[in-house]
């Protein structure tokens, strides 16, 4: 009689792909602590900082030096509480510490779209569908055609000048895109939760308005018109830099996008490619991963979207070895040519 | 009771835990303080449980 061969459990890649990067995860939740609340808090009192001394230097700034101090000092003051801070915060990156105080239920921060809308859009929305064509309205934000399975129209011919316009604005352009009025034209929102989203908005845009360009400008006395063109240029800088680095995050030329099709039935290990194969990170130093939020760790934000920020760049070598090992793209590079190739892909689907 | 991603990573399901333990159905961990924050999604419950939803 013959002896059959023992059938061989096959092994599945992307699914030891997912418990590799479970166990990056388990290995990063088991270290964090003492540390890296040290490092949120030290971040949120430069921010402080920085807020109070713009601030201050602003309510002076008939002095011309002192404009360009202020400025410089609120532009990264906001720049940090947006990217570093807020984003961040509200990812539930820092819940585990049980800071009330410094909590995704509870952070209110410095940008036009209140908290709780923007927090349902990317946190659910965008972090389950990455990239896929028709879920993620975060490919082109309803107004920009990015891949080619977007049906194209004429508007889009327009899109690199829009696409540019939208920066120093961008804080205005997530606000009215968190309302999600093409959600309620399909029918997957209601009228009464729009409705709802267009009061909070309304409540936080008089708030950020009367802070910025009411309050501020009135408490500087005489330097009040320096103070507001102060408040309105580091909004705008913040905006653009924002822009600028949440664009490189899926937009550069060879970043991937899925259908629906794709994701039925995903996996939590397909669910892990589909995140590394649709983000794309950029190179910098320390400094500049800090002021982006780290958010030129796309890719580890995206596999580990609610571990500490600051953990990042520490597993991204272990992230890309992993990649590395397993066939899978790992796209990044200089901050210059990640905008370049986002600017391609733009200019390419603008034309049918 | 609220819900997002239904996988862990969006934390829109957070409903405070009043008492008893619950287990991370992903890690195994069995946790819980009265006035904890819990993701649903991903947390089952051990014994008795009494949630402020």
């Amino acid at each position: 009689m013959t002896a059959s061969a023992l059938p061989v459990k096959a092994v599945d890649p992307t699914e030891e792909l997912g418990k590799e990067l479970d166990r990056v995860r388990s290995d990063v939740i088991a270290a964090r602590g003492a540390d890296d609340a040290h490092y949120i808090r030290t971040v949120i009192a430069v921010h402080r900082g920085l807020e109070t001394g713009g601030r201050l230097a602003l309510s002076v700034s008939l002095f011309p030096p002192a404009w360009c101090a202020g400025t410089a000092m609120l532009t990264v003051a906001k720049t940090l509480e947006n990217m570093e801070l807020g984003h961040n915060i509200l990812h539930g990156q820092w819940d585990w510490m049980g800071d009330p105080a410094i909590h995704s239920t509870t952070w209110e921060w410095d940008f036009a779209t209140p908290a709780d809308a923007w927090k349902r859009t990317h946190n659910h929305l965008h972090h389950t569908y990455t990239n896929v064509v028709g879920r993620d309205r975060d490919l082109g934000y309803t107004i920009l055609r990015m891949s080619p399975e977007q049906p194209w129209h004429p508007v889009y011919l327009l899109q690199p000048l829009y696409a540019a316009l939208l920066a120093p604005v961008f804080e205005w352009g997530i606000a009215l895109y968190d309302l999600e009025a093409d959600a309620v034209a399909d029918g997957r929102k209601s009228v009464r939760s729009f409705l709802g989203d267009v009061a909070g908005l309304a409540r936080k845009a008089v708030h950020q308005f009367a802070k910025d360009y009411v309050l501020f400008p009135l408490l500087a006395g005489p330097s009040a018109v320096p103070c507001l063109l102060g408040n309105l240029t580091a909004n705008a800088l913040r905006n653009v830099w924002a822009h600028t680095v949440i664009f490189c995050g899926h937009f550069p030329g060879d970043v991937q996008t899925f259908t629906e099709d794709q994701i039925e039935g995903e996996t939590r290990g397909q669910w892990y490619e589909r995140q590394i194969q649709g983000s794309a990170n950029i190179d910098g130093g320390l400094l500049f991963h800090v002021l982006s939020g780290n958010l030129g760790h796309q890719i580890e934000h995206h596999a580990f979207p609610d571990l500490p920020s600051n953990r990042y760049g520490e597993v991204a070598p272990r992230v890309r070895e992993i990649c590395a090992r397993r066939g899978l793209p790992y796209i990044t590079g200089p901050l210059w040519r990640q905008y370049a190739s986002m600017w391609g892909r733009v200019l390419r689907h603008a034309v049918p | 009771m609220p819900y997002g991603c239904r996988m862990g990573v969006c934390h829109g399901c957070l409903v405070r835990l009043v008492d008893g333990r619950v287990r991370d159905l992903r890690t195994g961990e069995v946790h819980g303080e009265p006035g904890e924050l819990i993701q649903t999604c991903v947390n089952g419950a051990t014994g008795p449980l009494v949630l402020d939803v």
